[in-house]
């Protein structure tokens, strides 16, 4: 059985996959692309859903706690630009 | 953390805006979960957050910061901007403890010792990548 902690840990580690995927469609969209609406679209959505899901974390865990291990989102930001 | 020379004053403010409207976003997001009914479910009920002022509040705030991360991000490089504004980590720690009561210890404040230091790191290297700077 997982702990309550752990469920709020794995929820902000999602989080932070999709801030990544999402920050890179908003880098996007303001580069010129062609469909810059798709991108813009894209990444908001994306955004909307990591929203959903860290109000869920925060029920598990405190917000200095959920909001510093959301720092995992650097890593995946920074791979995901390059 | 120095600033170059050639560093604009409209990032310079675009990223001090980020850093206060996360941190409040943030403070203001935990204290919306916490005054939602507790119904004895783990999950949120979405009919009691779109009814929750604090909520609403919440959505304003990454309204607010959604443009001005844009206006960021047109000025930089995300894998700078990202990384520079996660100086609120250090405020949001810092706030829930003083506002929210929230339990800290020694492994935390060196967790934000280190986030300190990648910043630092971060913040050594260029704004914008040059090749791109050249193609604006």
């Amino acid at each position: 059985m997982i702990g309550q902690t752990a469920i709020g840990v794995l929820l902000v580690v999602i989080c932070a996959l999709l801030e990544g995927v999402g920050q890179v469609f908003l880098k996007k969209s303001v580069l010129g692309a062609v469909r810059w609406y798709l991108w813009i679209s894209f990444g908001v959505a994306i955004l909307l859903l990591e929203t959903m899901i860290y109000s869920e974390a925060l029920l598990f865990l405190d917000v200095g706690a959920a909001y510093a291990i959301s720092s995992l989102n650097l890593i995946s930001v920074t791979f995901m630009s390059r | 953390m120095s600033i170059k020379k050639n560093f604009p004053i409209r990032l310079a403010a675009g990223l001090l805006l980020a850093i206060l409207i996360d941190t409040a976003l943030q403070l203001v997001w935990k204290s919306a979960v916490l005054s939602l009914p507790n119904d004895g479910s783990p999950w949120l009920n979405v009919q009691a957050v779109l009814h929750s002022p604090l909520f609403l509040f919440v959505i304003f705030l990454m309204a607010c910061q959604f443009f001005n991360w844009l206006m960021v991000l047109s000025n930089a490089d995300l894998s700078y901007a990202q990384p520079v504004t996660s100086l609120s980590y250090v405020s949001v720690f810092c706030l829930s403890v003083l506002y929210l009561k929230e339990a800290t210890d020694l492994i935390q404040i060196a967790g934000i010792a280190l986030v300190l230091a990648g910043i630092w790191f971060i913040s050594q290297t260029e704004h914008v990548t040059q090749s791109r700077e050249r193609e604006k």
